[in-house]
């Protein structure tokens, strides 16, 4: 007899429905799967047998063959157990198919028949839901990670078991109760809290201008300094993560494996290692899974120690960078992520890390510095609109009780300006200054005569380079808009000059 | 063009034949052109050049190579000066090891002006690059500044001159056409354009050889009259300037640093010798040479309250923002502008480390 159950599979971000049908005939008993299956699918048959039995059924000797159809398109991952077992059951008449409820099913089964969490569930069920799919079972370990889709029917099993008794309306289950999203904002940055920083006010202020701005940012200082902390701060004063954001982010963390908490509510914080590849970047491998770029999408993708990453890596971040979108492309896939972050980047200013220090000595020579910071591209660095040079705290400063202002009050701010680039950008699809494009730049940053003198003058006498112009306006924009006005001042622009420290040719 | 002796002189320089070997041969023929007729089947002569002797005859036989090498010289702009050129610089002909040729691009009258030395380290400290950015500006009024186009002190030497309108002569350890640093490729271009000159005794395309760095030092020195010590270390390249100019006997000016400070030992060790030496503003080698002391009045600038209040911290010497912020209580995001504003005025000056001092200062 034929069974088929409904399941689904991931292409990239997308699901597409998949047909698991079971058909069973006498003969040998063999297990045959059809339909490009890779390994994990294929390897049901072991599964799929023991949790049968161990669930108090029979394993049918048959000659079995299931078609996971569409048959041309890739299937991968242990998903299909639940749904191969159910239509196994149905198919040797063990439970009547013609009464089984309709449903997506998906799962992976242990051997003793429970039911295991699988990944890429919210994404799935998302393109499921939007496709006409009501009512879905899956394993109870995911149950967090879908509690936002609204108007499905959820329900989730922790064993094979319980799974055929409800779809056989044998037992009822009460449906995932769906929550929407602002009843649901907590925020627990009580670690990384921008009071607990003593001193830095420099660095302080750079980053919320930053932040408030979506530029990304280059931190420049000696080891412990301080850099790693005050990135850490920075998802604490970022804007709250829309509903649309957050479903995003969790659709890349859900591919990946990665939502540990369930659903993704705070901006990710990511840190890849400097010794990472350029794949584990950007994503790829035989799965062309997503990499750190896309699992810091609308979060920070923080890079310590920057000359030290590998070369191609990063300038691989460059498109990304300004795409916000990265594209995946192996033998027989391409998947586009998205990969909209904010680039947070710490370098010290020497190979010892002591050049310009007041306290140490620097023991490089004039070479190994310039080869240093000649590691990092032009173009590269062309997308790094701010430099802040970040300095050793002092003992007297560290032991100050006081506590700095606190995140809470510096993200108001930032809320702020951010609503203002919103309305301002809106029209053209952008939201915050660091997306202007030159037009937006020339229509935005009008500047009076006393503002372009002090440019004029500035970027003789401060030697800055032709580079520099346009962040130099786009920072001055973002500083204007953190005030709440509209007109760029020479304040502001005054400003946004501190910001291009390596723009500067004081060094070597 | 050249004259023939001056010929030999270029294809001597383009074949690397250093000018110990150059001088013994005149030495031994008599005569430049005596040499390129009897040089050849020479045992002696042999002897004298060694393993070059063999390129360097067959050179002077077919002139293939004289004749590249002049060719390329006039597409880029280089002149040679010889020993014997009219122009040829008499200071440096007096030296101990005399150089026979000079490659020169830019004004080569600058060779006979009056010149003063600016050398240090490589690894200059923010103090380093303070004297000497303030001291040649001031040097610049009165000298041609020479120094040998290194990192560091040299290449902030040059640099400010050229900001200040001075004429500058870059002393080179390599060939001419690819200058050594690279990266300073872009000064030496800026020194040719703005009147400067950039010089060096070695073949147009010679490699930058370690041993040449320290052989070019006694240019450097020769041609000056006297030479300012910005930051030294002891045993480095620029105290191997100092030991040639201490040879010939010319006048060593150098500023005292911290006694804690490796990258000045060689300057306060040479002070604890001679202590004539020892100077602390630009003035005092002016002085030293009965050189008229124009002081140019400083225009007086109008400060707010908040600038004056930076402006007494930054006093103190170097000081981080961060210390600012604490002592005059100024907001950041006000600090920023303030800061900005004082620096255009040119009344601080920012270094890295996001630090401030006064800007300039030695008068």
């Amino acid at each position: 007899m034929l069974s088929v159950i409904k399941s689904y599979g991931l292409k990239g971000l997308e699901g597409f429905p998949v047909q698991t049908e079971v058909d069973m005939h006498s003969g040998m008993p063999t297990y045959d799967i059809v339909g490009l299956a890779d390994t994990a699918v294929k390897e049901s048959k072991e599964r799929v047998r023991s949790a049968l039995k161990n669930s108090g059924y029979n394993y049918p000797v048959a000659a079995v063959v299931i078609n996971l159809a569409p048959a041309d398109v890739k299937k991968e991952g242990s998903l299909y157990d639940l749904p191969i077992a159910i239509g196994m059951l149905a198919a040797s008449k063990q439970i009547p198919y013609e009464s089984l409820k309709s449903a997506v099913v998906l799962g992976e089964l242990s051997l003793n028949g429970e039911v295991r969490r699988i990944n890429g569930i919210l994404p799935m069920l998302i393109s499921a839901r939007q496709q006409g799919e009501k009512v879905f079972v899956i394993p109870k370990d995911n149950a967090d990670e879908v509690v936002f889709i609204e108007g499905a029917e959820i329900y989730a099993v922790d064993t094979l078991q319980t799974a055929v008794e409800f779809l056989t309306s044998q037992t009822e289950l009460s449906p995932i109760e769906i929550r929407s999203w602002e009843t649901d904002l907590k925020f627990n940055h009580s670690d990384n809290d921008m009071k607990y920083i003593k001193g830095q006010f420099a660095a302080k202020r750079a980053m919320e201008i930053a932040v408030a701005g979506g530029h990304n940012i280059l931190m420049i200082g000696p080891p412990g300094a301080g850099k790693t902390m005050l990135a850490r701060a920075v998802p604490s004063i970022m804007p709250n993560m829309t509903f649309e954001e957050a479903l995003e982010v969790a659709k890349v963390h859900s591919i990946a494996g990665q939502l540990e908490n369930g659903f993704v509510y705070e901006r990710p914080f990511r840190t890849p290692h400097h010794s990472s590849t350029m794949v584990a970047l950007t994503g790829g491998g035989n799965k062309a899974k997503p990499g750190e770029i896309s699992l810091a999408h609308n979060g920070v993708l923080f890079l310590d120690e920057l000359p030290e990453y590998n070369r191609q890596a990063l300038e691989t971040l460059r498109q990304p960078l300004e795409d916000g979108v990265i594209t995946v492309a192996r033998n027989a896939i391409s998947i586009t992520y998205p990969a909209d972050f904010m680039l947070i980047a710490s370098m010290n200013p020497c190979p010892c890390g002591n050049y310009g220090s007041a306290t140490s000595e620097c023991r490089c020579s004039a070479a190994q510095i310039h080869k240093y910071l000649t590691k990092l591209s032009g173009p590269l660095m062309d997308r790094i609109d701010i430099h802040v040079e970040v300095d050793n705290v002092t003992y007297y400063e560290l032991n100050d009780e006081t506590l700095a202002e606190p995140s809470e009050v510096v993200r108001d701010r930032v809320n702020k300006a951010r609503q203002i680039q919103l309305e301002r950008l809106k029209a053209k699809g952008r939201h915050c200054n660091s997306q202007m494009s030159p037009a937006d730049i020339k229509k935005y940053c009008k500047l009076d005569k006393e503002c372009l003198q002090l440019l004029e003058e500035s970027f003789e006498k401060l030697n800055l380079s032709a580079r520099a112009y346009n962040r130099v306006l786009k920072v001055a924009r973002t500083i204007a808009d953190l005030e709440g006005v509209e007109k760029i001042t020479v304040k502001h622009i005054a400003e946004s000059l501190q910001y291009r420290s390596l723009d500067r040719k004081y060094r070597v | 063009m050249y004259s023939t002796e001056e010929k030999i002189c270029i294809l001597f320089g383009q074949l690397a034949i250093s000018a110990k070997k150059f001088y013994k041969l005149l030495d031994y023929f008599g005569d430049a052109i005596c040499l390129s007729r009897e040089i050849f089947n020479n045992q002696d002569a042999e002897q004298i050049v060694g393993e070059e002797y063999r390129a360097l005859c067959s050179a002077l036989k077919d002139g293939k190579l004289l004749e590249q090498t002049l060719a390329r010289m006039q597409d880029n702009g280089i002149v040679a000066v010889t020993c014997f050129s009219q122009n040829f610089p008499s200071s440096v002909r007096d030296l101990e090891d005399p150089p026979y040729v000079f490659f020169c691009k830019g004004d080569v009258a600058l060779l006979n002006s009056k010149c003063l030395a600016v050398v240090g380290t490589r690894k200059v400290s923010s103090y380093g690059r303070r004297l000497a950015k303030d001291f040649t500006a001031i040097l610049s009024e009165n000298f041609t500044i020479v120094s040998g186009l290194a990192y560091g002190v040299d290449s902030i030497a040059h640099e400010t001159c050229l900001e200040h309108n001075g004429k500058t002569i870059a002393v080179l350890g390599g060939g001419i056409i690819k200058v050594y640093p690279s990266a300073n490729q872009q000064l030496a271009d800026r020194i040719v354009e703005q009147g400067g000159l950039l010089i060096s005794e070695y073949g147009i395309d010679a490699q930058p050889a370690p041993y040449r760095f320290p052989h070019r030092n006694r240019i450097v020195a020769g041609l000056s009259v006297g030479l300012f010590v910005c930051q030294a270390p002891l045993k480095s390249g620029t105290f191997s300037t100092v030991e040639c100019a201490l040879e010939q006997g010319k006048d060593v000016f150098v500023v005292p640093g911290e006694v804690y400070d490796v990258n000045f030992s060689g300057s306060n060790s040479l002070i604890k010798s001679m202590q004539g030496a020892c100077v602390t503003t630009p003035r005092d080698i002016e002085s030293f040479y009965h050189l008229d002391v124009q002081k140019k009045q400083k225009a007086v600038v109008q400060l707010s309250i908040f600038e004056q209040k930076i402006v007494d911290v930054v006093s103190v010497g170097k000081v981080s923002f961060d210390e600012i912020v604490q002592q005059t209580g100024i907001q950041p995001q006000e600090l920023n502008f303030l800061l900005a504003n004082l620096e255009l005025k040119s009344i601080i000056a920012r270094l890295p480390g996001n630090c401030y001092r006064l800007y300039g200062g030695i008068e």
